[in-house]
């Protein structure tokens, strides 16, 4: 118990000395607790169509009014907002845990291994992810939210790549890895003990950057109609906004609020990004 | 007073003849930023707190930015530590020192740049051609004339050499300090020498100040200095020095150098002093001057000159 | 090649890049160390002479293009794996900065206990302890010091200690140090230094010292290598390598140390050279160049010749050709005037 309070205390000082840190991670945090908490208020049932009086401004009865489907704003916002967290962090992770995984091993196994791993990953880098994105949601009719992290995965994981393969490239000449290898260490245990963990600050700045490509990605699609037709997720939600003319019928409360949490989780992950910056390049004069 | 770091007090300037060399020898940074401030180059936390600095009859503390621009190159030059990568890698020689002369003379014609241009590389010893190179195609030692190039194009009354030879292999540590000396001869120049190679030391300058722990602690004519060192500091430090001559036995001084905000109580040498008293821990020792021209921080010392002046 | 060398370099060549293009760091370099007959031997140069590539060769760390390297008459090529963790751990290094010698990530005592569990020589923690406790007593460090804590929080002094307290803790047979105490303060190098000798003095641990410091190379070894663009130029015992310099490279160097005492004249080069050699151009001696000796001989690199109980490649010292013996060739880079004061 006492471990936990004297952590808690760490991380309060810690987010307490890097204000942009916080601040990202509050606005991050206040989307997790919509998420999270949301559904122990507000009944879910009314994020489906054909449930509510359709077309209601906000009310004391319905807090962000509903759309024309007869679906609560407010419960397509509860529901929708952790579709769109776990579709952005799932492919946020894949991508960027392949991404590391071939860039390490390219960088620091060198020769043949680093020519066949970069030559796959320049070659992919010239295919246009959303152009891809595209074609199979048309052919596939009806994406998932795991299938369209997967799809995402396999598309971003290249610029992470190059990144570590760069980092590692220069990591693998530092002295204290010759040391490792004097110590009877194998190859393995050198990229796995030594080089990995110094690679977690960019690895981290990696996965904000490709959470946040994911979710704008994911909603490109789903702008076009082209994301899962039973879910009210966020961008789908913009979608039915758009199809049925909400702006020009002046019903901002239904496309505002999707916008608003889309851009409440892009900021933060682009603060979030500029602090960890700060801690992975030295001349911005951060410690931790 | 300069004070730097977390408010420690550095040193005290004085004012010498021009045409002569002192060098400060330090380890591990006090002395630099001295020379820094000197030059009014500090950067914050680091503020000067009292004292003045004055060349050629003025103060250069006192100064506003604009006389401290024009004073700058033209009155007081700096010479860099790693001066080889103060040089803009995409400039070409000649246009870096073209810009140097246009920003602190801006009446020189074209023709007068030219020619200034080939005197100086003339002057360090490089061929005319150098001028047209770019830094990564010369090497370290041609680079670091260049920075003295650059240090003495409008003819300086001071200038502040900052390891200048730090990277650089003996050999060509020989030929770059030549040079310098060379240089500072020509244009009558006062130069301040910083570094941490004694032998160096011994070979280049006139009068040599020795830092501790960011005071300055010893300061004598450099033949005096070598022939009869006064401060506890400087003797241990000439002993410990390997020799190329002969084998001897290699000491040390025990213990290290403290940090500047950790600094022990009184005299900061007294935990690897061997003549250490108990009012060296209590009281920090003043320097004062027990020869002619020389000047030593150290109670101790300074009482056996005293008594030996008394007894003669 | 005797077998009963610990450690053989015959001729060994490093070259990299392509033929038209190539840098070779290291040519025809030969050196062996006798087993039960520990030395130091120091390879001196400027930047550029080869001499950290030749410690990598000797630690296994980069293969050589040409040539043999043989540890206890085992070619390092053609080692089982049980024979090449032996080596990895009779030959222990030292390196330059001590602040990257230690993964900043993890504590001080990280690189201690791996070469333990790696070699299997503990694996309890308590076991580990142990060791580490009697190492770091022995290079003067108390384990509070040092146990937990990160690398940062130690003085380079400190972490250099820790990194010979973990070459007694292997017992290695050789320790390689390149520039052990080029980035520690002045006043705490003759520690180490004494240090190092106490290794071959108590312990009958050979060294391979890497400097171009000539004086502290005086001070520590008994053999001293001279090395010039990636070869040997003069090979012989440190005393009289250094008193009597032979070929015109190592009096150049010998003569361009400036010495603490200001009565000493500072002789060497004060000339910058007016020539510069070019680095593909090794068709003859590597020192043609900027030598002020240069005879038509030169063109073809020299082999070494036997003078005075050393090896000096130089054809100055060629007494095989001429019928007079050629002069021991003036030193006239130590024009000294006064010598002792």
């Amino acid at each position: 118990m006492l471990r936990l309070v004297t952590a808690l205390r760490h991380a309060w000082r810690f987010l307490a000395n890097n204000p942009k840190l916080f601040a990202g991670a509050a606005l991050l945090s206040s989307l997790l607790f919509i998420s999270i908490i949301g559904p122990l208020f507000v009944d879910i049932q009314l994020a489906q169509p054909l449930s509510v009086v359709p077309n209601k401004p906000p009310s004391s009865e319905h807090w962000l009014g509903t759309d024309s489907g007869g679906r609560e704003i407010l419960a397509v916002l509860v529901v929708g907002t952790p579709q769109t967290l776990r579709m952005g962090l799932l492919a946020g992770f894949l991508g960027v845990a392949i991404g590391v995984l071939l860039g390490a091993v390219a960088a620091f196994f060198r020769r043949m291994t680093d020519r066949v791993i970069s030559g796959v990953t320049d070659t992919m880098l010239t295919i246009p992810p959303l152009a891809v994105l595209l074609v199979i949601a048309v052919t596939v009719h009806s994406l998932s939210v795991e299938l369209m992290a997967l799809i995402i995965a396999a598309l971003s994981w290249m610029n992470p790549a190059r990144t570590i393969r760069a980092q590692v490239l220069s990591l693998r000449e530092l002295p204290y890895i010759h040391m490792a290898r004097l110590s009877g260490a194998s190859d393995l245990r050198i990229l796995v003990q030594e080089i990995l963990p110094n690679l977690l600050p960019l690895t981290f700045a990696n996965f904000v950057g490709a959470t946040s490509g994911a979710v704008l990605a994911g909603i490109g699609l789903e702008v076009l109609g082209l994301g899962p037709q039973d879910t009210p997720t966020l961008g789908m939600t913009i979608y039915w906004a758009l199809l049925y003319a909400a702006f020009s019928r002046g019903m901002w409360w239904w496309w505002a609020p999707p916008i608003a949490v889309l851009i409440i989780l892009f900021v933060g992950l682009f603060i979030i990004s500029v602090a960890l910056d700060e801690f992975a390049n030295p001349r911005l004069g951060r410690r931790i | 007073m300069v004070t730097a770091g977390l408010e420690r007090q550095i040193g005290s300037a004085s004012i010498w003849n021009p045409a002569s060399g002192w060098g400060l020898l330090a380890n591990r940074d006090p002395a630099r930023p001295l020379a820094l401030a000197i030059l009014r180059l500090h950067k914050p936390p680091a503020r000067i707190e009292s004292g003045r600095v004055i060349l050629a009859g003025s103060d250069i503390l006192q100064l506003d930015r604009e006389a401290l621009r024009r004073m700058r190159w033209k009155e007081m030059s700096f010479i860099p530590q790693g001066a080889m990568n103060s040089l803009n890698p995409v400039m070409r020689i000649r246009h870096q020192i073209a810009d140097a002369i246009r920003a602190h003379a801006p009446a020189w014609s074209g023709a007068q740049i030219r020619r200034r241009i080939e005197e100086l590389l003339e002057r360090v010893g490089l061929a005319k051609q150098a001028a047209d190179l770019y830094p990564h195609e010369l090497s370290g030692g041609m680079k670091q004339r260049v920075c003295i190039a650059l240090a003495i194009v409008l003819e300086p009354k001071l200038i502040v050499a900052d390891e200048p030879t730090s990277a650089l292999d003996v050999v060509v540590q020989r030929i770059v300090m030549e040079t310098l000396k060379d240089v500072q001869k020509q244009i009558n120049a006062a130069m301040i020498v910083i570094g941490h190679d004694m032998g160096l030391m011994a070979q280049s300058v006139d009068r040599l100040a020795v830092f501790y722990a960011g005071r300055m602690v010893d300061t004598a004519p450099v033949r005096d200095f070598f022939r009869q060192p006064l401060h506890p500091y400087s003797q241990a430090l000439i002993t410990s020095l390997p020799s190329l001559k002969e084998r001897k036995p290699l000491t040390g001084i025990p213990g290290m150098q403290p940090p500047l905000f950790d600094l022990p109580s009184g005299c900061p040498f007294h935990p690897r002093c061997s003549l250490a008293e108990a009012r060296c821990k209590v009281t920090a020792p003043d320097l004062s001057v027990l020869a002619p021209q020389r000047s030593v921080a150290c109670h101790i010392i300074k009482e056996r000159i005293n008594d030996q002046h008394q007894s003669t | 090649m005797t077998s009963t060398n610990l450690l053989e370099l015959e001729k060994i060549t490093i070259r990299f890049g392509s033929s038209s293009k190539a840098v070779v760091a290291v040519e025809d370099l030969s050196l062996s160390i006798e087993e039960g007959q520990p030395k130091i031997i120091a390879i001196a140069g400027e930047s550029g002479s080869g001499k950290t590539t030749l410690g990598r060769i000797v630690l296994g760390l980069v293969t050589p293009t040409s040539g043999k390297i043989a540890y206890r008459g085992r070619e390092l090529a053609s080692m089982t794996q049980v024979e090449r963790k032996l080596f990895r751990r009779e030959v222990q290094a030292i390196l330059q900065d001590p602040f990257s010698t230690f993964n900043p990530f993890y504590p001080i005592d990280h690189l201690l206990r791996m070469p333990l569990k790696r070699f299997g020589i503990a694996h309890e923690r308590s076991d580990m302890d142990e060791h580490i406790r009697h190492a770091l007593e022995q290079v003067g460090l108390g384990p509070s010091q040092v146990l937990g804590r990160f690398p940062h929080q130690l003085s380079g002094g400190e972490r250099q200690r820790v990194v010979v307290a973990r070459c007694l803790m292997l017992k290695p047979k050789i320790i390689v140090a390149d520039e052990p105490v080029s980035m520690i303060d002045a006043s705490v190098r003759a520690n180490i230094l004494d240090c190092l000798k106490g290794l071959r003095d108590e312990l009958g641990i050979s060294l391979i010292y890497i400097t171009h410091d000539l004086a502290t190379a005086r001070q520590v070894s008994d053999e001293l290598y001279i090395l010039y663009r990636g070869r040997a130029v003069e090979i012989g015992s440190a005393d009289s390598v250094i008193q009597e310099p032979a070929h015109p490279y190592t009096q150049l160097l010998v003569a361009s140390v400036p010495q603490p005492n200001p009565d000493l004249a500072w002789t060497g080069e004060t000339e910058p050279p007016s020539r510069t050699s070019r680095q593909g151009d090794r068709s003859g001696c590597v020192f043609f160049a900027r030598c002020t000796h240069r005879m038509p001989i030169c063109e073809t690199a020299p082999p070494a010749f036997r003078h005075k109980h050393r090896d000096v490649a130089c054809y100055l010292y060629d007494f095989s050709q001429t019928q007079q013996p050629n002069l021991m060739i003036s030193n006239e880079y130590c024009r000294s005037t006064k010598q002792h004061d």
